[in-house]
């Protein structure tokens, strides 16, 4: 498998222009040799009885056995093993940072992040479990809820090539509101740069690690973020909302990189004591390490299961 | 309330200002304006960050613009003040006479170059502090013209003028410039009246017979006198008193020997090693040292070897002192040129004593060699049409009877052209030649010989009348020689009608005796008896040489040398040249200016050095216009025909200060307030005014201070 995904390099995927066809070559050549999805077929089986309680739905009462028993009991059934996956991507401002150097061969920042949410969706198409999208800044932008239909990938690509980013983050507010929309015991995969200062971020999070949900963090950054490789007196202007700064980056550099390390390993281990995975990718990275992050959380979820 | 700088000259330096705002700009990076995600994280690392390699350029260009405009400012000097800086300075217009002292002595070093500088920044002030509407008249000391032009209700324009203004080369006449201060002032329509002295304090400038008339007219005038006499630095130990240039006359040497007077101004000290230099023609010939004894004078003798035609023009200079201008005397000396003579002998001899030309050859060129000036050849009647007439400048002659047929023609054209003639009559001449065919050259007719019977009827020849420029150089003895000389025989002249011609020297009893006339450019002169001594003993008096020479010269245009006159700054110079020639001085400044001999006097000889007359002998309608910008060009073909010196009067080298009471002497009737050892201009007359030099240096300090602590911070 590393074998394979050693191919796909993102600068071959960068010079690829179409978002579909990129999210199919990515994840086909990675699955390539891949069995097919254990769950496909699968139907409600049932699974036990429970006496009945008021609010319990009529419908499932098992009327055999009331004629039996003289007591109501409701057939229970086994739930589907498809999976409902959202996937959450940041479409605030700070993800439209281009690198001003043009030679630069890792992708810009977005694009990276849609490619890994298509490809994604793609694979999660394919393995037949059901896939959403909801793009979000200070609020969200668009929400798609998860289906399994394979057609459900064109809206989901669709969406992805109009997001336009722009706008500050902010966590909190979105992931309340799509807790209550996304369905139980599904998987949300977060997909941002994580540059907010949003301090409601890991309340939010593990609101919807306790509401059952697998939850998967792709952070995403571009490497001039990390490495902040410009010289001489540059004006930084915000692509969000922040004041212009005129500095030397020789100056800031190492409390910068020191900054956002403690940052990333903040999230690190504010994510892994909530359960979260949490996974950094910088955009000169192969992509497939997300998908295969994925998959493992996929595996380990039908181990958990079973 | 004012603000007033003592050296504003200084304020330039705020100009420095621009050096660190240029460096600035010419260092400043090019910025690049990139968009960035994390902004916000930039700034907190920017916040954490020690390290800063562009430290706050602003705040480093803030301090150093300070730390230059503060020095600045500290060093002009500023005073302020909440009044007016002078208290005799009132708040109402008033008419203001500023005497400024311009003499020679204010060029004495000061701390500011010299004490006219100090003088100057004093009259702006004083300028500038006046109410607003008042008048000024501004009077300089020692120009002939004391009220300096644009005086009156215009003082910014006077401001202007005074920043231009230089001491002079001339004395101080204090007492002239409150007389033409006072007519100005009564001329004013303000009945408030002051006078404001700013002076050196030199008691030569206040000469007593000058305040004659000035004392009773000050009566409502209030008079403030500045006596910067203080504010001199160093001693003017030694001057230049006079300068004499001669050359050994009747020696075959051409050596010019050089004269200098110099005295020691000090009273009590000795002057040891001063060194005296000699200069000529821009080389420095000799240097030497003197040793003068306190209040005494030495003299210093150079000389140079002069061989040539060409006037030795020098200086002798004495070391630097702090006086400068008394340090150097300027001479000009004109070694005669040679002048070929030609003398007809009328009656030779074979006794070469006997001959009428003997006396003359020997009196024109007395050593045979090529020493003289007078290059003399004796040519007898018969081998006169042989020779070249205008070879020569002179012709003598010389007891000639007659001239060869058609002879006078050629004279005719040779004294038209420029030559001279000297005629000198004796036993052989026959009147009726004379009075016939040379009657356009001689203007008198020739009568009879006038001869005396007994040795006590001799004729003597009388100076009495006579200013002729030949006999300017003769002393009184040789004079009194001259008039004990024996004359037995002459010719009787009568002057032909309307001749025009002078006479410049009689015989005791009134006859003429020698007659000068003008014929085209050259001139004739009749001398009515004999050049040897058949007549009369003149021949073998001494001052025979001297007289027969000098007409030589002067017949030839060539008595230039009595222009070697030493002139004080100022003083006309007159020209007893050729009237109807025009003249052109060329001034030590080398300026030409056009002098018209008829006007008799050059008067623009205010700066001392060496001043070249030169005429166009080819023109003499030359007359082009002299304005005071505008100065004439010297016409190519002009020759150099006379020098002449001036050198300043070092009467206020010596300098003696005067004293409060001989001021008020002098101004009785005055309200004076006399601001006397006035050295300290930085502080203001008024004690209200506060110095503000050392807080704007201590600020300077302070902000270089806390560039280098903002500097080692970052």
């Amino acid at each position: 498998m590393a074998k394979a995904s050693s191919s796909i390099d993102p600068e071959i995927l960068s010079k690829t222009s179409s978002l579909k066809i990129r999210a199919r070559t990515l994840v086909e050549g990675f699955l390539s040799g891949q069995h097919k999805s254990p769950h496909k077929g699968s139907s409600v089986e049932f699974a036990e009885y429970k006496t009945y309680s008021p609010g319990d739905d009529i419908r499932h009462i098992d009327w055999k056995a009331v004629g039996k028993t003289d007591k109501y009991h409701v057939k229970q059934f086994e739930q589907s093993t498809n999976l409902k996956c959202t996937i959450l991507l940041d479409g605030s401002g700070s993800m439209a940072y281009e690198s001003p150097n043009k030679k630069e061969s890792a992708l810009n920042k977005i694009e990276y992040a849609r490619t890994l949410a298509g490809a994604l969706s793609y694979l999660i198409l394919n393995q037949f479990d059901a896939v959403g999208l909801t793009t979000f800044n200070d609020k969200t932008i668009s929400h798609i809820p998860p289906r399994s239909k394979p057609s459900h990938f064109q809206h989901i690509i669709h969406d992805l090539e109009n997001l336009a980013p722009s706008g500050i983050t902010r966590f909190g507010e979105v992931i309340d509101s799509l807790s209550e929309r996304i369905p139980g015991r599904g998987m949300a995969i977060v997909i941002s740069d994580f540059f907010a200062r949003d301090d409601d971020l890991i309340k939010s999070l593990k609101l919807l690690s306790s509401r059952g949900l697998e939850t998967i963090i792709f952070h995403i950054l571009h490497p001039d973020e990390l490495n902040l490789p410009f010289e001489g007196d540059v004006v930084f202007e915000s692509l969000e909302d922040d004041l212009a700064v005129g500095l030397d980056p020789y100056d800031i550099r190492d409390a910068y990189q020191t900054l956002l390390m403690e940052k990333i390993d903040f999230y690190k281990n504010s994510f892994q004591s909530l359960g979260i995975d949490y996974v950094f990718l910088d955009t000169s990275q192969s992509l497939d390490q997300g998908l295969n992050y994925y998959l493992l959380k996929r595996k380990s979820l039908q181990k958990w299961r079973s | 309330m004012a603000l007033n700088f003592s050296s504003p000259v200084f304020l330039f330096g705020l100009l420095g200002i621009s050096i660190p705002v240029l460096i600035h700009l010419l260092t400043r990076r090019q910025q690049t304006h990139i968009k960035f995600s994390a902004v916000y994280l930039l700034m907190q690392s920017q916040k954490r960050s020690i390290k800063r390699s562009q430290p706050n350029k602003f705040l480093l260009l803030l301090l150093r613009c300070l730390a230059i405009a503060f020095l600045s400012l500290g060093l002009a000097h500023p005073l302020y003040s909440l009044g007016t800086s002078n208290p005799s300075l009132s708040i109402t217009p008033s008419a203001n006479a500023i005497i400024l002292d311009d003499s020679y002595s204010m060029g004495w070093k000061s701390a500011n170059a010299n004490i006219f500088n100090n003088a100057k920044t004093l009259a702006s002030r004083t300028i500038n502090e006046l109410a607003d509407g008042s008048s000024v008249y501004l009077i300089l000391t020692s120009a002939p013209n004391k009220l300096v032009e644009g005086s009156g209700d215009n003082p910014k324009n006077l401001l202007k003028k005074l920043k231009f203004t230089e001491p002079s080369f001339l004395n101080a006449d204090i007492g002239s410039s409150f007389s033409t201060a006072i007519e100005a002032l009564e001329s004013s329509k303000f009945k408030e009246k002051r006078i404001y002295v700013i002076t050196d304090g030199d008691k030569n400038a206040w000469e007593d017979s000058k305040f004659s008339d000035v004392g009773d007219r000050l009566n409502s005038v209030l008079t403030t006198v500045f006596d910067l006499n203080s504010l001199r630095k160093g001693i003017n130990q030694a001057a230049i008193n006079n300068l004499e240039t001669r050359q050994e006359y009747l020696t075959n040497s051409k050596f010019v020997r050089v004269k200098a007077e110099i005295a020691n101004l000090s009273e009590k000290k000795s002057v040891e090693k001063l060194s005296v230099g000699l200069h000529v023609n821009e080389k420095v010939i000799s240097e030497s040292t003197v040793h003068i004894d306190s209040n005494s004078t030495a003299i210093k003798e150079f000389s140079f070897p002069q061989f040539g035609i060409e006037p030795a023009i020098g200086f002798v200079e004495l070391e630097d002192d702090a006086l400068t201008a008394d340090n150097r005397s300027f001479f000009a000396y004109r070694p005669n040129r040679k002048i070929p003579v030609l003398a007809v002998d009328g009656d030779p001899k074979t006794v070469a004593t006997q001959s009428e030309t003997f006396y003359l050859e020997r009196a024109l060129n007395p050593f045979y060699g090529s020493h003289s000036d007078i290059e003399p050849a004796v040519s007898t009647l018969e081998e006169l049409p042989s020779r070249e007439l205008q070879n020569f400048s002179v012709i003598f002659l010389c007891n000639v009877r007659e001239l060869p047929p058609g002879y006078e023609y050629e004279l005719e054209r040779f004294v038209n052209a420029g030559g001279s003639l000297f005629i000198s009559l004796g036993d052989q001449v026959d009147p009726k030649f004379y009075n016939e065919k040379l009657g356009n050259l001689i203007p008198v007719v020739i009568q009879n010989i006038n001869q005396a019977i007994a040795p006590t009827d001799e004729f003597k020849l009388s100076f009495k009348t006579s200013d002729h420029p030949v006999f300017d150089g003769f002393e009184e003895k040789i004079i009194q020689e001259m008039e004990t000389i024996r004359f037995n025989s002459f010719f009787k002249v009568e002057p032909r009608v309307d001749a025009d011609f002078n006479i410049p020297l009689r015989f005791s009893d009134g006859t003429i005796a020698v007659v000068e006339t003008q014929f085209g450019k050259g001139k004739v002169i009749l001398f009515v008896s004999t050049t040897d001594r058949d007549w009369n003993d003149f021949p073998i008096q001494p001052t025979f040489l001297p007289w027969i020479q000098r007409w030589v010269k002067y017949a030839a245009h060539g008595l230039n040398t009595f222009s070697q006159g030493n002139l004080l700054p100022g003083a006309p110079f007159s020209w007893k040249g050729n009237l109807d020639q025009n003249y052109w001085i060329k001034s030590p400044d080398n300026k030409t200016h056009y002098f018209k001999n008829s006007e008799n006097k050059f008067l623009n000889t205010f700066r001392p050095g060496v001043y070249r007359i030169f005429s166009n002998p080819q023109s003499t309608d030359d007359s082009p216009q002299q304005t005071s910008t505008n100065y004439p060009s010297l016409p190519p073909e002009a020759e150099l025909v006379g020098t002449f010196s001036v050198n300043i009067d070092s009467r206020e080298s010596q300098s003696k200060n005067i004293t409060e009471n001989e001021i008020k002497t002098l101004l009785p009737s005055t309200n004076l307030s006399l601001i006397k050892n006035y050295n300290d201009l930085e502080r203001p007359t008024n004690p209200t005014a506060t110095p503000l030099t050392i807080p704007l240096l201590l600020m300077a300090a302070f902000s270089l201070c806390l560039e280098g602590l903002v500097i080692r911070r970052e």
